[in-house]
C-alpha cells in the first residue's frame, strides 16, 4: 500500500534520512526502533509529508505524495496520524474533535459534487439532446453528514469507554484519556493506515498500558499501522515486522521473534542490549 | 469658584438650549462608527495578513504575498495616523478620480492603519498557539487556512484579547484627528460648544469624561468576554 522509494530528508546540511526503502503492505503493523535522533520520527512524519521529502518517493495507493503537486490534503484523510503529545483540538470539546474533520470535508465534497451539477447543467443546455452528461446523483444532506458523524463519534467514544466525556474538553482530561481520543480521531476518517509517533512516550506509566491495549484491538481488526514506538515488549507481541533506524538508513528488518532473539547488525545487538 | 459655576451654567446653556446635545450625539456616533469599523476592517484585514505571514513560504506566491504585506505593515506603522489621513484625503483618493467623505476615508484608513498592527498582534497570537495544533489539523485532511480559521485563530484570540483591547482603545482615543479631513467627532462638537461660549474649560473636560467613560466600559466588556472564551481551560 505504501512503496517508499530512496526517502531521503535533510534540514539545511544536516541529512537526516539518507536513503530509506521499505514497503508497506495492507494489515501490515510495522514497528520502528532507534537510538534517539535517528531520524525514526522524521521517517514517520515523511510518511505523510508533514516533512516533505528531499529526495525519493512516496507511493501511496499509486500516487507518489512526495511530489509537491500531488494535493496531499486529499491523500492525508486517508492517513491517520497519531501524535507524542497528542495535539487535540483545545479550543474544541471532545466530540467536537472527531467530528470536525468528518463534517468538514463531507460538507465540502458535497458542495463540491453540486457545483460540478451546476456546472453540467449549464454546459447540457448547449449540447444536443442525445448529448448531454449525466449529474452526479446526490444521496445525503449536510444534515445527514453532521448527523452520521455524530452516531460515527459516539459509537468509537463508546468504543473506549469515554462516551460520558464527549462534551468535556481536553484540558480536562487524563493523557491516557487524551491520547485514546486522538486515536478514534484518526479513525473517525476511516484511514487506509494509521501513523503513530511515539504515542505512549508523554504518558504516565500506569497509562501506557490503557493506549497500547487499544493499539492492540486495532492491530487484531486488520488496521495497517505504522508505530514509531521505545515500547520493545509492545513491538515483539504485536509487531509482524519490526525496523531499525540508525543515521538515517535502515539496518535491520525482521520478524520481531528473530529481530528480538537473533539480530545480526552489530549496531542493532549494542541498542538491543542497552534497552532490554 | 464662582466663576467656575458661571461657566458650567454657561456650557449647560448651550449643550441643552442650543442643541450642543445633537452636536455632541454626533460627535459620539462617529467616533464610535470610525473606532468600531476601524477595528472590524482592521481584524478582518490583520488576520489576513498574519496567515500570510506566516505560511510556510515555499512557492512563489506565499513569497510575493509576504513581501507585500511587509511594506503594508512597514508603510501604515512608519507614518502618523494624521498623515495617512491627509494623504489619503487630498492625495491618493483625488489622483485616483474618487470622492468621498471624510467620515468615509478616516473609517477606511482607521480600518487600514489597524490592520497593520492587528496583523502584528494576531501573528504573535498564531506563534503562540502550539505547532502541534495545525499539525493535528493538517493529519486529518484539513487545508492550511481551514485549520487556521477552525482550530489556530480561535484560540489566538483568546491570547491576543488584551492587547486587542488594547489596539481598540488606542482606535477610540486616535478618533481626535479625524477633524483634519473634515469628519465631526467627539472633538469637534465640543470644540462647537467651546466657540460658541468662548468658554472651553468645562467643554473639554467633559469631552475627557465621556472619553474614559467609554474606556472603562470597553474594559468591562473585553474581561465579560475573556471570561466567556475561558470556557475550554479548565474544569469548570
Amino acid at each position: 500500500m505504501i512503496d517508499v522509494i530512496d526517502l531521503k530528508k535533510s534540514f539545511g546540511k544536516n541529512d537526516v534520512l539518507k536513503g530509506i526503502n521499505i514497503t508497506i503492505n495492507k494489515g501490515d503493523i510495522v514497528c520502528v526502533i532507534g537510538p534517539s535522533g535517528c531520524g525514526k520520527s522524521t521517517f514517520l512524519r515523511c510518511l505523510n509529508c508533514m516533512e516533505d521529502p528531499t529526495g525519493g518517493s512516496i507511493i501511496f495507493k499509486g500516487v507518489d505524495i512526495a511530489d509537491m503537486k500531488v494535493d496531499i490534503n486529499a491523500h492525508r484523510r486517508h492517513m491517520g496520524m497519531v501524535f507524542q503529545q497528542f495535539n487535540l483540538f483545545n479550543n474544541k470539546s471532545v466530540i467536537q474533535n472527531i467530528m470536525l474533520a468528518p463534517v468538514y470535508l463531507g460538507i465540502q465534497d458535497l458542495k463540491k459534487v453540486k457545483r460540478h451539477n451546476a456546472v453540467l447543467k449549464f454546459t447540457n443546455l448547449f449540447r444536443a439532446k442525445n448529448k448531454k452528461k449525466e449529474l452526479t446523483p446526490i444521496t445525503t444532506t449536510k444534515a445527514q453528514i453532521r448527523a452520521e458523524a455524530k452516531e460515527n463519534a459516539l459509537k468509537l467514544l463508546q468504543r473506549i469507554g469515554l462516551e460520558d466525556k464527549a462534551n468535556m474538553y481536553p484540558a480536562t482530561l487524563s493523557g491516557g484519556q487524551k491520547q485514546r481520543i486522538a486515536i478514534i480521531r484518526a479513525l473517525a476518517m476511516n484511514p487506509d493506515v494509521i501513523l503513530f509517533d511515539e504515542p505512549t512516550s508523554a504518558l504516565d506509566p500506569e497509562m501506557v498500558g490503557e493506549v497500547l491495549d487499544l493499539m492492540k484491538v486495532l492491530a487484531q481488526e486488520g488496521m495497517t499501522m505504522v508505530i514509531v514506538t521505545h515500547e520493545m515488549g509492545f513491538a515483539r507481541e504485536v509487531a509482524n515486522r519490526v525496523i531499525f533506524i540508525d543515521e538515517g538508513r535502515i539496518l535491520e528488518e525482521a520478524e520481531p521473534r528473530e529481530f528480538f532473539d537473533n539480530p545480526k547488525n552489530p549496531r542493532l545487538k549494542e541498542f538491543l542490549s542497552k534497552v532490554l | 469658584m464662582g466663576n467656575f459655576d458661571k461657566k458650567i451654567a454657561k456650557f449647560i446653556e448651550i449643550f441643552i438650549d442650543q442643541n450642543g446635545y445633537v452636536k455632541v450625539m454626533e460627535g459620539l456616533q462617529n467616533t464610535l462608527l470610525i473606532a468600531i469599523s476601524g477595528l472590524i476592517i482592521g481584524i478582518v484585514i490583520g488576520t489576513l495578513i498574519a496567515t500570510v505571514r506566516v505560511f510556510p513560504k515555499y512557492k512563489t506566491l506565499p513569497k510575493v504575498l509576504n513581501a507585500i504585506c511587509t511594506f503594508y505593515v512597514g508603510f501604515f506603522r512608519g507614518t502618523p495616523m494624521t498623515v495617512q489621513l491627509l494623504l489619503f484625503y487630498y492625495v491618493l483618493l483625488p489622483l485616483m478620480g474618487i470622492r468621498i467623505t471624510g467620515l468615509n476615508v478616516s473609517i477606511l484608513v482607521f480600518g487600514l492603519n489597524s490592520g497593520a498592527y492587528i496583523s502584528e498582534i494576531m501573528r504573535s497570537g498564531i506563534q503562540s498557539v502550539d505547532i502541534g495544533q495545525m499539525e493535528a489539523g493538517r493529519a486529518v485532511g484539513l487545508s492550511f487556512p481551514v485549520t487556521m480559521m477552525k482550530i489556530v485563530i480561535p484560540q489566538a484570540v483568546k491570547n491576543i484579547l488584551p492587547t486587542m483591547g488594547n489596539e481598540f482603545i488606542a482606535l477610540i482615543k486616535e478618533t481626535s484627528v479625524v477633524s483634519f479631513v473634515g469628519a465631526a467627532d467627539l472633538y469637534v462638537a465640543f470644540n462647537y460648544i467651546g466657540s460658541n461660549s468662548y468658554e472651553f474649560m468645562v467643554p473639554y473636560l467633559v469631552m475627557a469624561i465621556i472619553y474614559i467613560a467609554i474606556v472603562m466600559l470597553i474594559t468591562l466588556g473585553i474581561k465579560l468576554m475573556e471570561r466567556g472564551l475561558a470556557k475550554s481551560d479548565r474544569r469548570h
